[in-house]
């Protein structure tokens, strides 16, 4: 495939990972990768097999599912269910639980919810259906923001009157701060997002080599990225010069897609604070619509209840996603949540840590680490 | 006008996994939209993100908008590239 076999050369990997070997010398380093995707790649390919035991990867809060709280996913169905409402989603968001289900249940009891590719879709079948409301359910980093931002721009441009979304966007580098200042995990470096960096840059990540003095390497997301990734970030940590280095030269310019950032901010602004599964409420993490766009914000639009609620308790989501233990360590991995019934969203979404793992992660030696730590 | 086929495999969510495709553009089509080429299937996205888009371009599309050009051609691919490794293993 083009631009994708030079990236799986099995030959060039297991040679970048014994240079990693030999440059880090026994060192015990834990690094994180933001990025779900990068999850998802890491388990699929077994790239923790390839690397030395002494280098752990730990995996972050970059799946949007699984950081989203209950609380939000209750607010979505309350709007879901509101007579002449044909509320649309993303594929993930169908099975995620919220306290009353999920919406797949809240589909089953009678409500109009459809899946959707992009929220253009969901522009066009408010187009095709005047005498509804129809909803888009707004998830993501800032990868995902951008699409949000065109299509309100084109629904106020075509003065669409009858959709709206309900904006959960969350931004990176906020979760990146949180989980810096969080006692219970010391990093080495981070292995960090490829295709919300093409959106936002480079100049975000300075502070954490600067501040932090922590390597940040913007990844892409074949198995060479990751594997070379690592390769960088060891080399900058033996070197002792933190910096934020780019992999990902192939897509991700330094001053990040200029057009993107400019539409997300015509449209929408920072919400003073947001609660994040695992992460608990952080300042400035989160994007709510201008008050230009109100007319076509679902928060003003429709009655939500806005409550916090507390996940299951056997659910460990939130140190997962904070990288304080794996999602075998989690007691209810495997065993009473699987990606068939899942009981957290990391479980869910195919880039969440529990599911990536359950699916690829089981017969590596991932587990093997945990007796070295 | 915004088709929702995908191509993805079951294990793999892009819509929200904050990992955009590549895509290569096989016809504009005007109002700011180009038809593009993902592992096969035919979608239709918007364009109006991303500067100078020809047919035959190769760009990164996510959630129906492209948002960046796939400047996978080998001009400034990372350093995966044997020669260029070991040059830069040297150092």
């Amino acid at each position: 495939m083009k631009y994708v076999d030079e990236y799986r050369d099995p030959q060039l990997a297991q040679q970048i990972a014994a240079e990693i070997t030999e440059v880090s010398a026994g060192r015990r380093l834990k690094l994180m990768e933001v990025c779900g995707g990068h999850t998802h790649t890491i388990y699929k390919h077994g790239i923790e097999d390839l690397l030395p035991r002494t280098i752990d990867l730990v995996h972050g809060p970059g799946c949007p599912v699984c950081v989203l709280p209950m609380g939000r996913i209750d607010d979505a169905i309350a709007i879901a269910e509101t007579d002449g409402v044909i509320f649309t989603t993303f594929g993930d968001m169908m099975r995620v639980p919220g306290s009353r289900g999920s919406l797949l249940d809240a589909r089953a009891r009678g409500a109009d919810i459809r899946f959707v590719y992009s929220p253009l879709d969901a522009l066009k079948l408010a187009r095709q259906n005047p005498d509804k409301q129809v909803v888009f359910f707004a998830i993501g980093f800032e990868t995902t923001a951008p699409s949000t931002a065109v299509t309100l721009l084109r629904a106020q441009a075509e003065a669409i009157s009858n959709f709206s979304v309900f904006c959960n966007h969350v931004a990176v580098i906020p979760a990146i701060k949180a989980i810096l200042d969080s006692p219970d995990l010391q990093l080495d470096g981070f292995i960090g997002p490829g295709h919300v960096s093409m959106v936002i840059g480079l100049q975000p990540y300075e502070f954490i080599a600067r501040d932090h003095h922590k390597p940040v390497v913007i990844a892409g997301f074949e198995p060479l990225d990751i594997i070379q990734s690592v390769a960088m970030i060891v080399r900058q940590i033996v070197a002792a010069q933190p910096a934020v280095e780019n992999q990902y030269g192939r897509v991700v310019r330094p001053e990040g897609n200029r057009k993107a950032l400019e539409a997300m901010a015509r449209t929408m602004e920072l919400r003073p604070f947001f609660e994040w599964r695992g992460l608990g409420f952080i300042n400035d993490s989160a994007l709510k619509l201008r008050a230009d766009f109100a007319p076509w914000d679902a928060e003003l639009r429709f009655d939500v209840p806005g409550l916090r609620i507390d996940d299951p308790k056997a659910c460990q989501c939130g140190e997962v996603l904070r990288g304080a233990i794996k999602p075998w360590e989690c007691g209810v991995f495997g065993t009473a949540c699987t990606p068939e019934t899942p009981i957290g969203t990391c479980m869910v979404s195919s880039e969440g840590a529990c599911a990536a793992y359950f699916n690829y992660g089981r017969f590596s030696m991932a587990s093997e680490r945990i007796e070295l730590t | 006008m915004h088709a929702s086929k995908t191509s993805y495999t079951p294990y793999h969510c892009a819509t929200c996994a904050d990992e955009a495709r590549s895509a290569l553009v096989v016809a504009l089509i005007g109002d700011d939209m180009a038809r593009v080429d993902i592992d096969g299937d035919l979608i239709e996205c918007d364009i109006s993100l991303v500067d100078a888009i020809a047919v035959g371009d190769s760009v990164l599309v996510h959630g129906g908008v492209a948002i960046a050009h796939d400047a996978g051609d080998g001009t400034d691919r990372p350093a995966c590239t044997p020669d260029r490794h070991s040059a830069e293993s040297r150092k």
